[in-house]
Parts: C-alpha cells; sequence; structure tokens
C-alpha cells in the first residue's frame, strides 16, 4: 500500500505508535503518521495517515488524511483521502471518504458518504485492489 | 570566558598523558580558562555556580556520561554554553554529538558550532536523554488530553527527549518535542534499541505522572531520582551546546 511504503520500507518510522499493550484514553490529536496496535478510547485525530493494525480496538471518533483499517473501529471513519477496510477490518460507524476500498469479508456497519473529488484535500495513488460484489 | 571541569575520572593515572596533551592543545587553540578538579571535597554544582558568577560562558566538562549529565541539569538555569571533553568510558553522549576522544574535542571546542538543544524538565529538575519510569501501576496524563496506561502487567516506561540509538524519526533534541517510550525490553538503561515493531512512541510537549497507591521514584539520565507525582514538560532549546559535525541530528 502506496501509503505505508515508506514505513515498511524502514526508510521511515511511522511518528506515533501505540503498541499492542497501551490503552490511551481521551482526545488524541496528532500531526504526523499515526498506527494503532493497542486499545484507544475518546477521539483520534492526525493530520497525516493512520493505520489500525488487526489487534487494534479503537472506540472513537477517527479523522486522518488517509486511513488503513485491519482492526476494530467502534466510531465514525472520516478521511479526507483514501479509505482502506483490510479483511480483517470492522468499521462500526459512519464513513466519509473520498476513496473508499473495502476487502472480501471487511465489516462496515453504517452511513458511507463518499466526498466529491474537489473536497478531496489529498487523495492518495490508487493501486489495483479487489472490491467487494 | 572558558571554565574547565575535570572529573575525577580524569585524576587516574591512566590518564596522565592524555590530560598533558589535553593543557597542551587547549593552550595552542588560545582557550585558556580556569581548571578546577571534581574530589570528595568540591561539590560540582558549587563549583560551577561559582565559575559562572566570575563570569564564565563556556563551562567544559571534561569526564564520562554521569558528570555530564549532572552538569546539565545545573546549567539548565544558566545563559551558558557547555563544552565537553570526553575522558573515561562511558562515551555515549560525546557520541551522539558528535565529540571525538582525547585531544581532538578541544578542536571541536575551537570550532564552536553551538546548538541550543531542548531539555526536559520535571519538577525543578532537567534532564537531557529520558526520564525512566518503572513497573508501576501509573497514569501517564499527556498535554491535558488524554491519558495512557499499559495493559496487562505494568511495565516500565520512559519519557524521552533525545535516543541517539534509535529508529524513530522523532528523536531529535531539536524539534520541541518528548516522547513517550513503552517497549518490550526487559533490560533498560539510558539508551535503548527501539523496535518499532513493539514499542509504543508517543510525542507529547507536558504530561503528568502519578501512581494510585504511592509516591514512586523516577530516574532522570540515569541518576538522579526525583518522586511521583511528577510534572514533565519539555524546555525547548533550553541548553547551547558545542557539537561536532558528526553529531546524530
Amino acid at each position: 500500500m502506496a501509503m505505508f511504503n515508506r514505513e515498511e520500507d524502514g526508510s521511515r518510522a511511522a511518528e506515533t505508535v501505540i503498541g499492542s499493550s497501551v490503552k490511551v484514553e481521551g482526545n488524541f490529536v496528532g500531526s504526523g503518521n499515526v498506527v494503532v496496535e493497542g486499545v484507544v478510547n475518546g477521539t483520534l485525530k492526525t493530520a497525516k495517515d493512520l493505520r489500525v493494525g488487526d489487534a487494534a480496538k479503537i472506540k472513537a471518533d477517527v479523522e486522518a488524511a488517509n486511513v488503513v483499517v485491519a482492526g476494530e473501529i467502534h466510531g465514525n471513519v472520516k478521511t479526507s483521502g483514501r479509505l482502506e477496510v483490510a479483511a480483517s477490518g470492522k468499521v462500526l460507524g459512519n464513513v466519509e471518504a473520498a476513496i473508499l476500498v473495502v476487502m472480501e469479508g471487511a465489516i462496515i456497519n453504517g452511513k458511507v458518504v463518499m466526498m466529491k473529488a474537489g473536497e478531496a484535500a489529498a487523495a492518495a495513488p490508487v493501486p489495483e485492489k479487489k472490491r467487494t460484489a | 570566558m572558558y571554565y574547565y571541569l575535570f572529573d575525577s575520572v580524569a585524576s587516574d593515572k591512566k590518564y596522565e598523558s592524555l590530560m598533558n596533551r589535553i593543557d597542551f592543545r587547549l593552550i595552542e587553540l588560545g582557550l585558556n580558562g580556569r581548571m578546577d578538579k571534581l574530589t570528595i571535597l568540591k561539590n560540582m554544582r558549587e563549583l560551577i555556580e561559582a565559575a559562572i558568577k566570575r563570569g564564565a560562558e563556556t563551562v567544559v566538562i571534561a569526564g564520562d556520561d554521569e558528570s555530564i549529565t549532572k552538569a546539565v541539569s545545573i546549567l539548565a538555569p544558566y545563559n551558558v554554553t557547555l563544552g565537553i571533553i570526553p575522558i573515561g568510558s562511558n562515551q555515549r553522549i560525546a557520541r551522539a554529538l558528535g565529540i571525538p576522544d582525547g585531544e581532538a574535542a578541544c578542536d571541536i571546542l575551537s570550532k564552536r558550532v553551538v546548538k541550543s538543544i531542548d531539555l526536559g524538565k520535571v519538577n525543578d529538575q532537567y534532564f537531557l536523554f529520558s526520564l525512566d519510569i518503572p513497573a508501576q501501576a501509573v497514569t501517564v496524563e499527556c498535554d491535558g488530553h488524554y491519558q495512557i496506561s499499559v495493559l496487562g502487567l505494568p511495565r516500565p516506561f520512559s519519557i524521552c527527549n533525545f535516543q541517539p540509538e534509535s529508529r524513530s524519526t522523532s528523536s531529535n533534541p531539536e524539534d520541541g518535542i518528548l516522547e513517550a517510550v513503552i517497549d518490550d525490553e526487559q533490560s533498560r538503561g539510558m539508551f535503548r534499541k527501539l523496535r518499532t515493531g513493539g514499542a509504543t512512541v508517543l510525542p507529547l510537549k507536558r504530561a503528568k505522572i502519578q501512581c494510585a497507591t504511592a509516591s514512586i521514584p523516577l530516574m532522570l539520565d540515569g541518576h538522579t531520582v526525583v518522586k511521583t507525582p511528577a510534572t514533565v514538560e519539555v524546555a525547548p532549546k533550553k541548553l547551547r551546546i558545542i557539537v561536532g559535525k558528526e553529531r546524530q541530528f
């Protein structure tokens, strides 16, 4: 996934990492990339990208430039760019995105609103992906 | 005006020849100044504060990591510049600042590349690298907006200002940010290697640390202890320090 390529090749680490044994409660506002592997309750906002790991549990409204969800989000998700829900991902809340990618097996229970292209602040490039029927 | 304070390690016979070379090099470079040696009768804080009262603008510590971090905490409230001549075996601070061993450090003093770096401040004490919190049930409230806690068994963690061996891109003593770091390694020291796969890294500017059951000790830079409750905050560009070209930031 292009959004986290720089992180995966080790050339640049995420600026905020919430590990699997950590809980964050309250209103988290970041300015850099965020990776969540643990628990977040409250609200989570960042100006850059958010990745929710497959063991992560978020009970919060989430806002980021681009979002990849492989874990659970109980809350609304808002992104001006791309939202990708992986096969293990669950979003139990409303979703707003300019680009939406939902893998086979992913769950979204809520209203989906596609933002107009002109409203997207920074859309990530879209590689070829499977889409649900 | 320069003031040189030599740690007791410099009095060891094995450093006698090195000390003579350093003396000679400082004279060659025109960096003369008053010199003192630390002994059991002479306290670092008293010596440094007396030197500053006499007009010292640059305080040079000749010693190892422990003496340097102690000096950082003493110098932070003053408008003076810190220089370092590494002597002794624990020299990770000098490495991080790009300062070579021996008389070559005098050339770094002479080039006088000065950086204003952040320090961490906890209650009235300052730290250069990290505040270590033992494995106890603590809550850390960050920036007045959210709390961090550890799931399962308590785990030690740190509030870091500068981690020269870290792969975190936030490890920069000039960025005005501290980091709460919780990692999986059991053995801990002033410098830990982070594995971003298991570590938690949360940037913050201010944190309140409390333990519900008792007042627990927190370790600053591996040698100074403060007790909870404690308020940690970043002191941006608090300390001027002479650095080398090979520094890690």
